[in-house]
């Protein structure tokens, strides 16, 4: 799956100070890499076109995203210390980052155990009010499961790597994890938040057989839209009157919204009541 | 910003305003993001490391946000008006709205957005003018704002001042949700009800009415 989209992190490498400057100046098209460690007991160094990135990264912990052009980059994860010649762990290279896109690296374990590399693409598409995104990401070395909220299966038969998500309405969901098609769980149950206008990406991480399973959680914010309205009253008594006139709008103001009621078509409501 | 329909030089300060919120929401939402690597960055070009997040008993990484967000407006008062209504928490309502109390006497606070005393965004509260039931409620007044009026949120032991800065009416068709409904920019509120003509068959009131209020003095007592 590592040519799934083909990451990238050039990043920092090259950065000394470029880094602290980079949020000034990076472009409207650049895109937003995260890095998710889910890798059971390795303590890792990754380098990015040999420059290293991270040091003494820790299972189970996520980076901040930081903002790269889009371009392709080769990425080596190594044990700590080993330096970047050192044998690696993980690599990937010519992994591509599209521009704009804000995406998650994981390191972790296939569904035979063996640890890989996988760009995921996140969704930053607006949501609808009310409503939270959820997204899961299988990463373990684990057969196919499926994901319960409030007991009730909402993705099925999800393998390693693939992931599901859904829009669904905000709040406090209890999550697990069963194998597919049965009630044995594997991860949970676990408390999610979800947040109007976020999207939350759990990843379930680790092994199965080595009794390591478990969950990391992401958050993207900054999607949520407007209500489609403000419905307003009901009993029509209000209408007309004559004691609530609007002093405060100035006048051309009126006018214009005299002029735009009277020229202005004004469509009939198409929603359904 | 089509619903600001007010005095040109207001609403020509509040279009630099609005423009800047959006600037600023759009660099939050995006160097935001990144905005950790500028202080306190470890010797290297060595990336943060902001959250562990294992297991199902740890915090998740959104527990980075405030801990605890600032409380939920409880009582709306108007002194000019002799306006006091009490205020709940409402989200939306089946057809994608904001969903207001039933009744005309309540007024509903849009829960997922901004707090009276948060630092950033629109705090919105609407209400229903009128409601069979009730017949017209004290937000038919509301029109009636004038500039500088003060209007004043109870949020826990705390309450927020703010001075009317427009009042305006504007078609339902054409009402500009997202600037009403905005997250970023100075902290504010907007109290929204219903107005103008009213067609049974064409959804009941054909506009709405937005008063927009600036924050004076943020957490001053009382």
């Amino acid at each position: 799956m590592r040519n799934l989209i083909r990451t990238t992190v050039a990043l920092a490498a090259l950065t000394g100070a470029g880094l602290a400057l980079a949020p000034a100046a990076q472009a409207a098209d650049d895109a937003q890499v995260s890095v998710l460690h889910g890798v059971p007991g390795a303590v890792v160094d990754v380098y990015v076109n040999g420059e290293v990135l991270l040091t003494d990264f820790q299972p189970g912990t996520l980076t901040d995203p930081v903002a790269l052009p889009a371009g392709d980059y080769d990425l080596t994860v190594v044990a700590a210390g080993d330096g970047a010649d050192g044998e690696p762990i993980m690599e990937a290279d010519g992994v591509g980052v599209p521009a704009g896109a804000n995406i998650t690296v994981v390191a972790h374990l296939d569904e035979s155990g063996t640890p890989v590399l996988t760009p995921y693409v996140n969704d930053t598409s607006s949501i609808a009010a009310g409503q939270a995104r959820l997204t899961v990401r299988h990463d373990a070395a684990a057969p196919a499961v499926d994901v319960r909220a409030g007991g009730d299966p909402v993705f099925t038969d999800l393998a390693n790597p693939d992931e599901a998500s859904a829009d669904i309405p905000a709040g406090t969901v209890s999550a697990d994890v069963v194998l597919a098609g049965t009630d044995q769980v594997v991860i949970g149950p676990a408390d999610l938040d979800l947040t109007e206008g976020v999207h939350t990406i759990v990843y379930a991480w680790g092994s199965a057989e080595d009794g390591t399973l478990d969950l990391a959680v992401q958050t993207i914010g900054g999607m949520h839209s407007a209500p489609s309205g403000v419905p307003g009253g009901t009993g029509g008594q209000a209408a007309g009157d004559a004691g609530a006139p609007l002093w405060v709008i100035g006048a051309g103001g009126l006018v214009a919204a005299l002029l735009a009621s009277l020229v202005l078509p004004r469509p009939a409501r198409s929603r359904v009541k | 910003m089509r619903y600001l329909t007010t005095r040109t030089g207001r609403a020509a300060t509040i279009a630099v305003a609005a423009l800047a919120g959006a600037l600023l929401s759009a660099l939050l939402v995006g160097g935001g993001q990144s905005a950790g690597f500028t202080a306190g960055r470890p010797q290297s070009a060595q990336l943060p490391v902001v959250a562990a997040v294992a297991g199902a008993d740890q915090p998740s990484p959104s527990a980075r946000r405030p801990a605890r967000p600032s409380p939920a407006p409880r009582l709306l008062a108007i002194p000019r008006l002799g306006l006091r209504m009490p205020v709940t928490p409402r989200g939306v309502d089946d057809q994608g709205e904001m969903a207001l109390p039933a009744s005309a006497r309540v007024v509903g606070w849009y829960r997922y957005g901004p707090r009276p005393l948060d630092d950033a965004g629109a705090t919105v509260l609407a209400g229903h003018v009128d409601t069979d039931e009730d017949g017209a409620g004290p937000l038919v007044a509301i029109a009636g704002l004038r500039e500088g009026d003060l209007v004043t949120v109870r949020a826990g032991k705390l309450t927020a001042r703010y001075r009317v800065t427009s009042v305006t009416r504007v078609s339902k068709a054409r009402i500009d949700l997202a600037t009403v409904f905005s997250r970023a920019g100075a902290p504010r509120l907007h109290l929204v009800t219903c107005g103008g003509a009213y067609l049974p068959d064409q959804g009941g009131y054909q506009d709405n009415v937005v008063v927009a209020a600036q924050r004076v003095a943020p957490r001053a007592g009382a």
